[in-house]
């Protein structure tokens, strides 16, 4: 067996087994998930968005209707979407940093942090859309990368982005930066029949997926016309929120901004105390992992520099999508919560290992496999805590009493 | 043919019909997508006008609860229709209000109707006299800007459904046929159908809503 198919294998299987472990625990709906499921059936049965909010695109919907006629309406049903893509992301990511870095090393380590990222797994074993979402967008990028002026690439990469567009609004930068991209490698724009090519492919594609998500909402006798207006109307709707628009109990309305993501703690959850001198607890927890994430800013900005020096492109790749994105973010007129940081985290862990991977290879190997030990050693201790394992309280009160944690005694 | 030039190496000329024959297919290609989404925004149209269930002759009914309206609908099978709701702001709390299955009340039978996709869009009739007091009330939840000289608001609702509040000089004129519902102690029956014949809005069901109470 080739030793490529062995490092994928191992990298898939590390992320699926982390994400479906114990995944049917809770065997309750959690937190929005009871909006997710019935959302999902009643979009399919009757093209109505509720109880899920009305702004977001319906694709969310199809796809889980889909999940759940093949696996079923039981907890593995609901979230065995959210395992296989938030594995496949692990796969993609390795994909992307070795197509942009060149380098097994830095795309396994950039595979191997998303794969034991602890928000990454949470969010996987639940039914959060960024995580198919970011799978869709992810399988994009990935195949413009791959592309190298085959035209069915092209058209797989449109399909995903408009995929993930019909997921969340949270894509348009990438969008945008693919067709971008695509016009100006080797000056592709200056042939009018090839920029035709690839406007049409990158607007017309994901515009027909755009509006097929929405044909069971269409069946309820609205028309084009009042799809367009639903859309204007969503953005209108969306920039009117604020944290007073959720559920205060919820506590991901304790940190609404993106701008503490890579630089401060960030550890919201809930959580249970049992057993002699609540000594014992579980918890389910949503922390931006600090130790690892702080890398993300200054590793982006020297993969940049670097790219400049090198006169890449592709170099700055990671950057693009990051700033890009991330910008919307911090812009944004509305909450942000810290769920969202999933979708960058492909990029920003790219930048990291290539930075680890650059570093090492000046210096010394050791430092490779030093940072690889401990910030998977770091993810894995974290791991037992942010998904409801029963951990010893006193192996993890630093975190615990430093995270907002909504307790059900 | 501008891509196919005669050559004296055979590699390049197959490189050359290569490109000819990419060029060609992106030119198919370009016209493959453009007839799909044409073919997809086309398909959209008509699913969402075949869904449109209209009487064939028009009536006006006289209901002595509101509820009954819904039943009424129902009975008649209209399906995707809008609303011209002559009455106070209906109950329109979403599904997430409910702790099973809603049931059809006299307080929620827009809402209801909602559910049961007979209503797909919503023109709250407010009269003027009210027009400030209403713009002014918590649970209207603007997304136009209530402040607008124009007496016309579009509101959000936890459904999505398109529900626009406006005086009686500010319906638009509709060209499709509506579903119209008159609460008669909120307005003047005659007043409200005068009105819309003005307006060239046609109804194939008018509900006037009587109290037998009053």
């Amino acid at each position: 067996m080739k030793q490529i198919t062995i490092i994928l294998g191992s990298l898939f299987l590390i992320a699926l087994c982390l994400r479906l472990y114990d995944a049917s625990y809770p065997s309750f709906q959690w937190m929005d998930e009871r909006y997710h499921v019935s959302a999902a059936v009643n979009y399919w049965q009757n093209g109505q968005f509720e109880p899920e909010m009305w702004e977001h695109p319906p694709l969310r919907h199809i796809m889980l209707k889909g999940f759940l006629e093949v696996f079923g309406d039981n907890p593995l049903g609901w979230r065995i979407r959210n395992i296989l893509s938030g594995a496949a992301v692990a796969l993609l990511t390795f994909f992307l940093a070795h197509e942009i870095c060149g380098s097994r090393r830095t795309a396994l380590l950039a595979g191997l942090l998303i794969a034991t990222d602890p928000l990454h797994i949470v969010l996987s074993r639940f039914t959060f859309d960024e995580i198919y979402g970011s799978f869709f967008s992810l399988s994009a990028i990935v195949l413009y990368m791959k592309s190298r002026h085959r035209d069915y690439f092209l058209a797989l990469s449109a399909i995903c982005i408009g995929c993930a567009l019909a997921i969340k609004w949270n894509y348009v930068p990438t969008w945008f930066l693919l067709i971008i991209l695509a016009l100006r490698e080797n000056g592709l724009f200056r042939d009018k029949k090839t920029a035709s090519f690839i406007i049409v492919t990158y607007l017309f594609i994901p515009l027909t997926i755009y509006i097929l998500s929405y044909l069971p909402w269409l069946s309820r006798g609205y028309s084009l016309g009042e799809l367009a207006e639903l859309i204007r109307y969503s953005y209108i709707s969306l920039q009117k929120w604020s944290v007073t628009t959720f559920d205060q109990s919820l506590f991901f309305t304790k940190h609404p901004n993106a701008y503490e993501w890579f630089v401060r703690p960030v550890m919201v959850g809930q959580g249970t105390y049992s057993g002699v001198g609540e000594g014992r607890g579980e918890f389910i927890l949503y922390i931006n992992n600090i130790p690892v994430w702080i890398f993300t800013i200054p590793a982006l900005i020297s993969m940049t520099v670097i790219s400049i020096k090198r006169r890449s492109l592709q170099l700055a790749m990671p950057a693009l999508f990051f700033f890009s994105t991330y910008l919307l973010y911090l812009t944004v007129n509305r909450p942000i919560f810290i769920y969202t940081a999933a979708t960058l985290l492909p990029f920003a862990f790219i930048a990291v290992a290539f930075c680890i991977t650059h570093i090492a290879e000046r210096f010394s190997a050791w430092i490779y496999y030093g940072a690889l030990v401990m910030m998977l050693g770091w993810n894995l201790y974290l791991y037992p805590l942010v998904t409801a394992k029963k951990v010893p309280v006193a192996a993890y009160r630093f975190i615990l009493e430093r995270a907002d944690i909504n307790q059900a005694r | 043919m501008e891509y196919f030039e005669p050559t004296s190496k055979p590699w390049l000329e197959v490189i050359q019909v290569i490109k000819h024959f990419m060029y060609k297919n992106r030119t198919a290609y370009i016209i493959a997508i453009l007839s799909i989404f044409v073919i997809t925004a086309s398909i959209a149209s008509l699913v969402g006008k075949k869904n449109r269930i209209y009487l064939p002759d028009s009536k006006i009914v006289t209901v002595d609860s509101p509820e009954k309206a819904c039943t009424l609908w129902q009975q008649n099978g209209v399906h995707g229709r809008i609303l011209l709701l002559f009455d106070t702001y209906p109950h329109m709390k979403g599904l997430r209000f409910y702790d099973a299955s809603p049931q059809l009340t006299r307080w929620n039978f827009v809402e209801y109707s909602i559910f049961k996709n007979i209503i797909r869009r919503i023109y709250l009739i407010v009269p003027e006299e009210s027009w400030q007091d209403f713009k002014l009330r918590s649970e209207i939840r603007p997304l136009s800007d209530p402040s607008s000289p124009k007496q016309s608001i579009r509101l959000t609702t936890n459904s999505g459904i398109q529900m626009t509040a406006v005086t009686p000089a500010s319906i638009p004129r509709l060209k499709e046929t509506v579903l119209v519902y008159i609460n008669t102690q909120e307005f003047d029956a005659r007043l409200a159908t005068e009105l819309l014949s003005a307006k060239e809005i046609h109804s194939d069901l008018i509900l006037q809503y009587r109290s037998i109470s009053r």
